[in-house]
């Protein structure tokens, strides 16, 4: 064979040499196990010289000469490149693209491909993922974007989920620590948003991380952006699809609390221990019931009572897709019906879609519809009122009525766990509605002009009813509606600009951009309604406590960006963004931010010394960017000095009144929280160094980046004494930094002949969050509240320590009754816990060493930081003939969350005659020198709440999700194209050492969800979810 | 393409033109504090809503009045129910009482926020001078009121007394410091406001604002607790001779819907309140607290944390016998250890209890009378004092007393009893007590409390500032033992 080749070689030679130098190549392109590949686009360099390979790989073309080079592409493998030389006869084996190289990216008003790319960008393709327990978009970036931590704390289905991109990012909390969510280039106002998108039409989620990338957004890209692509329509015919599956969920963990006759004997037990302080309790006044026997009392485990038993979740997906007349068109249809573990949490969504895309000569338009209905069950969820009801109380009275609570009389706001579930309803209701268009035209060779247009409408619809008062002080039934409407409008306009000449490309996109987003609310409640059927169906007929409100609130922006992107041989890149931005919330004399940034990028494998020196490496890149990004996520009015109109009574009317409570943005919540105006506020900015190295080949392929990012001028909501009038005042101050390592490896490998594959992929996340400059002041944090008593800030941000640093004091046992002295030094008693007493303050105010004999502020300690610390998840993907396997492991480490509910639900004094962990039995007493749990016959000390008593360690290793799928492939001509069968278990395992009930939980666990966008604000019990489901296309 | 250069220059530079209009930020629904201060229908919706801050529903003066004041004696007891939970204040031990951080400190302050904007802002109004004066001698006398509360309950408080330029550390300033403050603002409100026959003549609107003699009672109220007995007797003098008071014959019928308005004689201020439970015509909150009492059909529908709020057994029967002011209490039949419920304040049939509509009495006229008997007995003019006593004492069906009966410090306690009976549940009581009888004050916190040997007594003479207050303003330090 080889002797043939050379002798046909010499031939061709002579031949070619004799032609005046023209040469014809012919040869055949395989696939890496040596199988002909048919329909590869082969083409001369420089040229429009080209061919295509048969159904058997073989291909021939001509050529100038023996110094050109011949280019082999096809989809989803490698480039490759020839220079023809001596050879006539060029056989291809061509590598599979499995590091993803060619794919596109969506990098922001624009798109690139990935191997172009400066800046640190994760993509993430449903199709390529496992995407079977998936309800929204942001699942399927949990543990498999590196720098993205979402925690889901807040397990209630339609929740919107909560994001750290690489570490805290902002001193303000909630969506002004958020990315920045850009659905189909149509930036949205928040991530609420995210539940609006099937994700059964996404094409693919791009994450833009640091700021080189981000800035092209301005001054919404300092907590990184989002972008979500949909779906198009299918170029080939008409294909339908359906999916469908049906879950239900079970309780992971549970707390461990008293049975009935450990109870029973725990408060009996209290109530004659003579050292008992806790209000007026006690036999005299009595408590506790006499009980004559501790084993025949009932004994409800309430956790189980409240788990819903219709828990049944089902979701279905249809969509059409496909080209006519040249118009590719899409539209789907999707509905989700989950329930939460806990009756009667419920969410619904139904979601329609449409998408049209059409090319006439220089033109093309596109048009997006979007409308989503959601339906969330908002009665609460009694789950910490379960935990805590007495278990020696059975569900249903002799009379076939719920029970009321066996052990307290008087204090009847202990009322039935069940009970909210028949006497109230309360849900939410959002109807969202996105039209966006677009079009654009060349206007000459390279040069392209677009527009964009569209309004994005969400209407929010709140409804509350009582039927029957919960204890009995509230007397009345009662109703609440709300109703806001939020509108936002965007446009832009863009110039781009393409041109090659010899080895250079040049792209320039210029344009502008215009937001306006607005608010209008109107809310009205009422009490004591004459008949049932009334509440919020007919408001009005409440007979006291009318109230009604109004509120308008408006937000625009506008913006001019740039972007020029420079391509030298393909082996040197340079991106250079820029992008002008005015904000209405900020102050007057700072209404304008500029944000440039910068990328390089160098990808040595273009160069021929890598190809011929490191033959066994087939990408290798490097790259690094600088840019500034901005957050100028705050709320309306900061700015301002305002006053409010509220009337108010004199003499024996009412009359005009003012409220100079402002600025304020007046919604439906009563609560007075005053803000001193600022009218100096201005952007926050943020500073990123971004470096980092791709390397792979057909067997793997990693990429790591290293980031360090300064974030300036923070926005703060800093308290102010309340001596003032005043609680906060929002300012820019201070600086903080965020460093860190992101590594991912994906690995290729193949066994049994290809038969099986294995695609494990890791990814592994490391931040460090420093606040460097707070001009020595402290910003308080995590505000731990029990009912209406604050006990203190368990988080301190000052200079030094992270953003979201916890402190406290050193818990180190309990007095015992051998230590009556050294206890009586701290005004404790034997049987109270024992702090560190680390140092003192002397007169002067300066803190010395060693002990002062008071537990005082000086004696708290830092211990840990709320964020984790690394981030790690472990897919797995392996398929065996018609079979698939796939698994993710997610691992949170160093986290450190404040367990406020331990003290509650340790504590007699918090809600006296509530159950109570078992912890609680192991109580130090006379007879029982317990080292871990105080005597618990006073109310919490301030001081245990914020020690290390409570704060742990919540790292956390779960098996997020297995699942097992049956893939079916069938004819082309087949009716059915094919259909995949599944079932898959998520949350199957989790290891943590953390005592409350979700180790996901972020800052404060006081069992309630503190984002203010659920009305439902207990916690959900952490959940195991079992799905079956199936895909088939037609 | 050169023509879409242009048109793009074009465009863009008309953006930039047309964005500062569009960088503008909207405000609905409010309008700006610079803008605000025109007429003079600014400035009275100003000194209006400062009076409903002060007074207002679950914040004011009036539910701490109580709390505070009757709770912290043996006047009054209980309280605990829902959310609102007084017994670590009545019980004096284990956790820091709560309301101080979600009621008194943060409301009080709004108040004193509230009198300072109208000292900013109305000076540079142009409007009708007297107008102007009385709003300004008003605010004044709000913010003397509330430090006077403040410095009362807390000990030194900060001193605030503008609205700009506000450091964010504010230090406590001394007692004697902020009594000095607020007697200079009550001077000033006593030189700029109206005597009561000329606020009368204004109109049944200006019904609740402070005239000259509310202020000078305020300043007599003071100097009482200063022991500056001869200013305070010269003050309750001149009110006396203002002719513009006198005790009304029925102890009772004083608090009774008939007699709210300018047709109570009596009455020197009050905190008006109209029944309703909108935010904007808040109730006096101390009526939930009332007795639905089984004998008592007027409270019949009353809320159900009647009765939490109680007095005692042995108030009520340390009462002389024949004292008609004890009608103001009813003795329940239920069999609790302290069954005595509080009937001074007629149900409003228009509500439940809670937002009801009776006047709270800040300063009555029988005050004035006891407050001068105290400092002539303080300045041994035990005869005059004897003589205004007896005035209160005929009312109340009893006879008079007898200065040869007492000895100094026997009528001091007397005056302290005779003005328990009077003003039960009209927020004197600790401040009394610990004025006219320290020792028996920490007695009864002795008796109350099961952790006064560990922290002192003393320590509960004063409120605990709250938590929130001291993280948020490191100038403050806490009480002595909290």
């Amino acid at each position: 064979m080889k002797k043939t080749l050379s002798f046909i070689t010499f031939l061709f030679l002579l031949f070619s040499a004799a032609r005046s130098q023209q040469l014809t190549v012919t040869g055949v392109v395989t696939d890496e196990h040596g199988a002909g590949l048919p329909g590869v686009n082969i083409v001369e360099k420089g040229t429009t010289n080209g061919s295509t390979t048969d159904v058997e790989g073989n291909y021939s073309l001509t050529v100038k000469n023996s110094s050109s080079t011949i280019q082999f592409s096809f989809v989803g493998y490698l480039d490759d490149e020839i220079q023809v030389g001596d050879l006539t006869r060029i056989d291809v084996k061509m590598v599979e693209d499995l590091m993803r190289l060619d794919d596109v990216v969506v990098v922001g008003y624009g798109t690139a491909k990935k191997s172009d790319l400066t800046g640190a960008i994760a993509s993430v393709k449903p199709k390529d993922l496992n995407a079977s327990g998936i309800s929204n978009a942001a699942q399927m970036l949990q543990g498999r974007v590196t720098g993205l931590y979402i925690n889901s704390h807040n397990q209630n289905p339609g929740a919107t989920p909560d994001f750290v991109l690489r570490g805290a990012s902002s001193f303000q909390t909630g969506e002004a620590g958020q990315p920045l969510i850009v659905i189909d280039g149509f930036p949205m106002e928040n991530t609420a948003s995210i539940n609006t998108i099937n994700p059964n039409d996404i094409e693919q989620i791009d994450v833009l991380k640091d700021a080189s990338a981000t800035a092209i957004y301005g001054s919404r890209g300092a907590n990184g952006v989002i972008i979500i692509t949909t779906k198009q329509g299918n170029q080939k015919g008409l294909q339908v699809d359906y999916s469908t599956r049906l879950f239900t969920q079970t309780q992971a963990r549970r707390i461990d609390v008293m049975n009935g006759g450990e109870y029973a004997r725990f408060y009996y037990d209290l109530a004659h221990d003579p050292n008992l302080q806790v209000g007026t309790w006690g036999p005299e006044n009595g408590y506790p019931h006499h009980f004559t026997a501790w084993d025949t009392l009932d004994n409800t485990d309430w956790q189980n009572e409240v788990l819903n038993t219709n828990n049944y979740s089902q979701e279905h997906n249809l969509s059409l897709s496909g080209v006519r007349e040249g118009v590719k068109y899409r539209a789907a249809a999707n509905y989700y019906d989950a329930k939460g573990i806990i009756a009667p949490t419920a969410y619904t969504r139904l979601n329609a879609l449409a998408r049209l895309d059409y090319e006439f000569r220089k033109f093309s338009f596109n048009l997006d519809f979007n409308f989503t209905n959601e339906l969330k069950n908002n009665t609460s969820n009694s789950y910490e009122r379960a935990v805590g009801f007495s278990p020696s109380t059975s569900v249903y009275d002799a009379n076939g009525d719920l029970s009321p609570h066996a052990f307290e009389s008087i204090r009847s706001w202990f009322y039935n766990p069940l009970f909210p579930g028949e006497a109230e309803e309360a849900f939410q209701e959002i109807n969202t509605t996105r039209i966006a268009a677009g079009m654009s035209y060349e206007i000459l060779p390279g040069l392209r002009a677009s527009v964009k247009g569209g309004f994005n409408q969400i209407n929010e619809e709140s409804f509350y009813q009582r039927f029957e008062p919960f204890y009995d002080s509230q007397t009345e039934t009662e109703a609440y509606i709300s109703a806001y409407s939020n509108r936002q409008l965007y446009g832009d306009a863009f110039l781009n600009y393409t041109k090659q000449f010899g080895n250079h490309k040049i792209l320039v996109m210029a344009g502008g951009t215009y937001q306006n987003y607005r608010r209008r609310g109107l809310w009205s409640s009422a009490m004591d309604f004459p008949y049932v059927n009334l509440g919020y169906y007919n408001i009005d007929a409440g007979l006291l406590e009318r109230e009604m409100g109004s509120s308008w609130n408006e937000k625009r922006q506008v913006s001019g960006l740039a972007r020029i992107n420079y391509d030298y041989k393909n082996k040197y890149l340079v991106t250079v963004n820029y992008r002008l931005d005015g904000a209405t919330v900020f102050g007057d004399n700072s209404k304008w931010g500029h944000f440039p940034s910068f990328g390089v990028a160098y990808r040595i494998d273009q160069e021929d010394f890598f190809r011929d020196g490191v033959p066994f490496l087939t990408a290798l890149k490097l790259k690094a960017g600088y840019g500034i990004a901005g957050n100028a996520n705050i709320p309306s009015f900061r700015t301002q000095n305002l006053i409010d109109f509220n009337p108010v009574h004199e003499g024996n009317g009412v009359t005009n009144g003012i409220l100079w409570v402002s600025p304020v943005t007046r919604e439906g919540d009563s609560q007075r929280t005053t803000y001193l105006p600022n009218p100096d506020l201005h952007w926050e900015t943020t500073y990123t160094f971004n470096s980092g190295f791709e390397v792979g080949n057909e067997k793997f392929y990693t990429e790591i980046n290293y980031y360090h990012t300064n974030h300036d001028q923070l926005i703060l909501d800093r308290q102010v004494p309340a001596e003032t009038g005043f609680n906060y005042i929002t300012l820019n101050k201070g600086a903080m930094t965020n460093q860190g390592v992101e590594a991912k490896i994906d690995f290729f490998l193949d066994f049994l002949n290809h038969e099986l594959k294995w695609r494990p992929g890791i990814i592994f996340s490391y931040n460090k969050n420093i606040i460097t400059d707070l001009d020595d002041d402290q910003i308080l944090g995590f505000a731990v509240w029990i009912d209406r008593t604050l006990y203190g800030y368990a988080g301190i941000k000052q200079e030094g320590y992270p953003l979201n640093a916890v402190w406290g004091y050193d818990f180190t046992g309990i007095w015992q009754a051998d230590e009556t002295e050294e206890a009586s030094v701290y005004g404790a008693e034997p049987g109270d816990p024992k702090f560190a007493d680390i140092h003192g303050i002397d007169e002067d105010g300066n803190i010395t060493e060693g002990p002062d004999g008071q537990i005082t502020e000086e004696d708290k300690m830092f211990l840990g930081d709320a964020n984790p610390e690394f981030t790690a998840g472990i897919t797995n993907q392996l398929n065996y003939k018609n079979w698939e396997l796939s698994f993710f492991w997610e691992g949170v480490f160093n986290k450190t969350v404040v367990n406020a509910s331990k003290a509650t639900l340790v504590y007699p004094s918090y809600n006296y005659g509530t159950n109570k962990m078992r912890l609680a039995l192991d109580r130090w007493t006379a007879t029982n020198p317990s080292d871990e749990v105080p005597s618990l016959t006073k109310s919490i000390p301030e001081n245990l709440i914020l020690s290390d008593w409570v704060v742990e360690d919540a790292s956390f290793i779960r098996l997020r999700d297995i699942s097992l799928t049956y893939k079916l492939n069938f004819k082309e001509d087949a009716k059915i194209k094919n259909l995949h069968i599944y079932a898959s278990v998520s949350n199957l395992w989790t290891y943590t050492k953390y005592t409350g009930i979700n180790p996901d939980v972020w800052g404060v666990d006081d069992m309630e969800i503190d984002d203010n966008n659920d009305a439902n604000d207990d916690m959900l019990p952490f959940a195991r979810s079992y799905t079956i489901g199936l895909k088939a296309s037609f | 393409m050169k023509k879409i250069l242009v048109i793009s220059a074009i465009a863009t530079f008309f953006m930039m033109y047309s964005c500062d209009e569009v960088l503008k930020e909207d405000v609905y629904g409010q309008i700006s504090n610079e803008e605000f201060w025109q007429t003079e229908a600014d400035a009275v919706a100003g000194i209006k809503s400062a009076y409903a801050e002060t007074r207002g529903g679950w914040q004011g003066l009036s539910v701490w009045q109580f709390v505070v004041e009757d709770l912290g004696t043996d006047i009054g007891t209980g309280g605990y129910f829902s959310t609102y939970d007084y017994s670590n204040y009545t019980n004096w031990s284990g956790t820091n009482p709560d309301f101080p951080g979600w009621g008194i400190w943060p409301a009080f302050w709004q108040s004193i926020n509230y009198a300072n904007t109208i000292l900013d802002r109305v000076p540079g109004m142009e409007i009708d001078e007297a107008v102007k004066n009385r709003i300004l001698g008003e605010a004044h006398g709000i913010r003397a009121m509330v430090y006077f509360h403040l410095v009362n309950w807390f000990g030194g408080v900060p001193e605030i007394t503008t609205t700009t330029e506000i450091p964010l550390e504010l230090p406590r300033q001394t007692v004697e410091s902020n009594y000095t403050l607020i007697e200079a603002d009550l001077k000033i409100a006593i030189d700029n406001l109206p005597s009561k026959s000329e606020l009368i003549n204004l109109g049944e609107a200006d019904y609740g604002r402070l005239s000259k003699q509310a202020v000078q009672s305020l300043l007599a109220r003071v100097y009482l607790q200063l022991g500056r007995w001869s200013e305070c007797s010269e003050l309750c003098e001149s009110v006396i001779n203002s002719g513009q008071y006198s005790l009304e014959t029925d102890y009772l019928n004083m608090f009774s819907f008939a007699k709210e308005g300018y047709n109570n004689s009596e009455v020197i201020w009050v905190l008006p309140f109209i029944a309703g439970s909108s935010p904007t015509v808040d109730g006096l909150v101390l009526q939930v607290y009332c007795y639905r009492a089984p004998e008592k059909s007027d409270f019949d529908n009353y809320y159900d944390w009647s009765g939490d709020i109680r007095s005692t057994t042995s108030f009520y029967e340390s009462f002389e016998s024949g004292d008609l002011r004890r009608e103001g209490l009813f003795r329940s039949s239920d069999g609790t250890t302290d069954p005595i419920m509080l009937l001074k304040y007629p149900a409003d049939p228009a509500t439940d209890g809670r937002y009801s509509g009776n006047d709270y009495p800040f300063i009555r006229y029988a005050d004035i009378l006891l407050m001068k008997a105290e400092a002539l007995t303080q300045l041994d003019d035990p005869e005059n004092a004897v003589n205004e006593i007896n005035k209160v004492r005929a009312r109340a069906g009893l006879a008079g007393i007898n200065a040869a009966d007492f000895d100094k410090e026997s009528l001091l306690h007397h005056i302290l009893q005779e003005r328990r009976w009077e003003f039960y549940f009209e927020g004197h009581a600790k401040r009394d007590m610990v004025r006219l009888d320290p020792e028996g004050m920490l007695e009864h916190i002795k008796a109350q409390s099961s952790d006064w040997e560990t922290y002192g007594a003393e320590r509960y003479l004063l409120l605990p500032l709250p938590t929130g207050a001291l993280a948020a303003n490191p100038g403050l330090e806490q009480n002595p033992g909290f």
